[in-house]
């Protein structure tokens, strides 16, 4: 599953606007709770387990992208 | 998970039902951190545990005392998977006391400090220690020790609506943080045969209450314990209060 298509489960928004720049906070659909379900499902698809700072530093799509690279994914 | 070889962190290890976990956790092999108000009981458990138990003097009704003491054991490397919210005071007074003249009301003190006890003491431990498990992506399991009072016991509305409170928190971050590996579970005993048990009711309240449990016998320390072992193997169990009350209804 393609890091977009997790936005567009966890979110319910358009894949058209998963872009490296969309900040998650504002999503409208974004609170606190669907952070740590995205964190979740990021993590069962990519199998792989974010630490405490890098899951703080998730701002953004490409936050997301970069994070999942140091874990040796390419999303 | 197993209790042994867990790390846990305990609040008000020193008497009644805390003692006796504590003991029975270091029995089965646990790393013990204890969170104990009175200084003389922390005095008595670093006499009798030594090295086995970490020892941290802590009043869990101030919030500021709770985040420095759990400030204090992170950084010394403690990094609990089980917390045990087992500090508070039972209590009993009625809402109108019918005997007295003037103000006959339950006090605002004696409301604010139950609820402080056992309700805020359960918060202000549980956010520090699930804040570091969550830091540290640790699968923790959170004990909060409640009552079959939790259903409401006539004379206890300080205490009855203190545990409720806390099987209400127990019930809210299960939803909460369950994507994140966290269990939350509430133990709610009912009459255990404890000391204080005995010195709080009379041998005629006692012969009385026995009838009315189905079982017709106080409870033993040592089912709140299973229930705890319980509550810590059975990694599916989450959200929920344990009565450990031989049957007993309120």
């Amino acid at each position: 599953m393609s890091l977009e298509k997790i936005f567009v489960e966890v979110f319910a928004i358009p894949e058209s606007t998963v872009i490296d720049s969309l900040t998650l906070s504002e999503i409208p659909t974004w609170d606190s709770m669907s952070h740590m379900l995205f964190i979740v499902r990021v993590e069962e698809v990519y199998q792989v387990q974010f630490s405490g700072d890098e899951i703080a530093d998730l701002k953004t799509v490409g936050d997301t992208r970069a994070a999942l690279l140091v874990h040796g994914v390419k999303a | 998970m197993r209790v042994t070889g867990s790390r846990v962190l305990l609040t008000g290890g020193g008497a009644g039902i805390g003692r006796y976990l504590l003991d029975r956790l270091v029995s089965e092999g646990a790393q013990v951190c204890v969170l104990e108000l009175d200084n003389s009981r922390c005095d008595e458990l670093r006499q009798v545990y030594g090295s086995k138990v970490a020892v941290w003097p802590c009043d869990v009704t101030d919030s500021h005392a709770v985040d420095q003491a759990s400030q204090s054991i992170f950084a010394s490397g403690f990094e609990p998977q089980i917390l045990v919210n087992n500090a508070g005071v039972i209590h009993s007074e009625p809402l109108v006391n019918l005997l007295h003249r003037g103000d006959r009301v339950h006090s605002d003190e004696s409301w604010r400090r139950i609820l402080s006890a056992n309700l805020d003491s359960v918060f202000f431990v549980t956010r520090r220690v699930v804040d570091h498990m969550l830091s540290k992506r640790t699968k923790g399991l959170v004990v909060s020790i409640s009552s079959i009072s939790a259903n409401g016991n006539a004379g206890q509305s300080a205490y009855s609506a203190a545990k409720a409170g806390v099987n209400a928190l127990t019930s809210t971050w299960a939803k909460e943080l369950g994507a994140m590996g966290l269990r939350f579970i509430s133990i709610a005993p009912g009459f255990i045969d404890t000391p204080s048990t005995r010195a709080a009711l009379s041998e005629a309240t006692v012969a009385k209450l026995k009838q009315q449990i189905p079982l017709r016998k106080l409870g033993e320390l040592e089912s709140v314990y299973q229930a705890l072992s319980y509550a810590v193997e059975n990694e599916y169990l989450t959200g929920t209060v344990l009565e450990v009350d031989g049957g007993l209804v309120i």
